[in-house]
């Protein structure tokens, strides 16, 4: 692997990883009784920012290296499923967090005098907070044992 | 006030949408190989060409959806609505792939 | 610069922050409790451990997903990421993530969720220094409830002990 593509792949599993460090600090300050809507705005953006951030990040690492290099290593090898089954799940469940880190931030910036007051609503955001991270927490240990299927 | 809803309403339910023809993008290139290759022609990789068509999906459906005045909807139910179909989308493209390489 | 020795310093800190922050919130909640009532001083010195316990964490996370690359570039493979150790690990992490968030939002009983929380942290301590461990991972995890059993136990003698003593 060249210093490009470790480049490239130690920035996206940061990224990824602040993403999720991000929304659970969200997650866990939505219910306080005194809740820093400002803090809540800009948590909710740089997740945004750190998932697309990887999103772009982990396509150039998985479009020029991982199809021609690591592809054919793990099919060759006894974890061929981990190919067909957890990087196709990976590469397209991915694409969803973008859209809901993007709706949590719309959320925030649009209602958020209602965070709070609107127990119902704060349950609901709490939800899809809580599903973006666990969605995002997957992708990351679909990620280790992707890595982990190749070997010498 | 209710200006802000529509535009909230309308961009969740562009995320539900988007999140939906993620999967459909993904089932149907793997069932359709022609579809898989157009992709990977016009895109140089089938996974940019499903990142660039679900963005762009994503963006043309908000304001389409805005026009719609989807204000009346409860917000709260259409946040519900994309955690179930993202967790089900989630599950949905787990179960495809295996059965995809098991049978 | 030595990526490894840089990275492993880290982790050993992480561990440090999370072990001792633990210890230390279970030491402290057991000595406040024993008036039955938690004041603001209290409650911010308990604030400040879990604080120090969610930095631990971070550096945990950080530093372990630093050397998981450093693994993949070495090409270690399934013999070391498929390992019962390895696995027993990240399942015990998920556990501890899990059981903090039912504690913050008050969905688990405390003292259960404390023992988890506790037994996690030095469990997975222990994980990472015994290199040498061979077992299954159903061995391991099944070590590793037998351990959350136990220190349940013992938490609740030592809040019994310090509530009788003077």
């Amino acid at each position: 692997m060249n210093e490009v593509n470790i480049f490239f792949l130690v920035a996206h599993i940061f990224l990824g990883t602040l993403g999720i460090i991000l929304l659970t600090a969200y997650l866990l300050s939505i219910f306080k009784k005194e809740i820093d809507f400002k803090w809540l705005k800009i948590n909710s953006f740089l997740a945004l920012v750190s998932f697309v951030a990887s999103w772009i990040t982990g396509g150039y690492y998985y479009t020029n290296y991982y199809g021609k290099s690591v592809k054919p290593v793990i099919l060759k090898g006894e974890f061929a499923w981990v190919h067909s089954i957890l990087t196709e799940t990976k590469e397209h469940v991915f694409l969803f967090l973008p859209f809901l880190t993007f709706a949590i931030f719309a959320i925030t910036f649009f209602a958020h005098s209602d965070i709070g007051e609107d127990k119902k609503l704060t349950l609901s955001i709490a939800g899809l907070c809580f599903t973006t991270v666990s969605t995002a927490l997957a992708i990351m240990l679909l990620g280790i044992a992707i890595s982990g299927a190749v070997g010498k | 006030m209710k200006d802000k809803k529509s535009i909230l309403s309308s961009i969740i339910l562009s995320s539900v949408l988007t999140i939906a023809v993620i999967v459909f993008l993904t089932i149907f290139a793997e069932l359709n190989i022609g579809f898989k290759g157009w992709l990977a022609q016009t895109f140089s990789h089938h996974w940019i060409g499903k990142s660039i068509i679900s963005t762009l999906v994503f963006l043309v459906l908000i304001p389409i959806f805005y026009v719609l005045r989807l204000g009346k909807i409860s917000t709260t139910t259409l946040i519900w609505l994309l955690v179930v179909v993202a967790n089900l989308s989630f599950g949905i493209l787990l179960a495809f792939f295996f059965f995809e390489t098991f049978f | 610069m030595d990526w490894n020795v840089f990275l492993k310093e880290l982790h050993v800190l992480g561990t440090a922050l999370g072990v001792g922050g633990s210890t230390f919130a279970e030491i402290f909640a057991i000595k406040f409790a024993k008036d039955k009532k938690i004041d603001i001083f209290e409650h911010e010195v308990l604030k400040v451990c879990i604080s120090i316990i969610r930095i631990g964490l971070i550096i945990l996370t950080f530093s372990g997903l630093g050397l998981l690359v450093l693994w993949r570039m070495k090409l270690l493979g399934p013999d070391v990421f498929y390992s019962g150790r390895f696995l027993s690990k990240m399942t015990i992490l998920l556990i501890l993530l899990f059981i903090a968030l039912l504690m913050n939002f008050r969905l688990v009983n405390l003292k259960l969720g404390s023992a988890v929380s506790t037994a996690s942290w030095y469990t997975a301590m222990i994980l990472g220094i015994w290199r040498g461990l061979d077992l299954s991972y159903f061995a391991i995890m099944a070590g590793f409830g037998a351990f959350v059993v136990l220190v349940y136990f013992f938490l609740e003698y030592a809040r019994k002990t310090y509530l009788k003593s003077k």
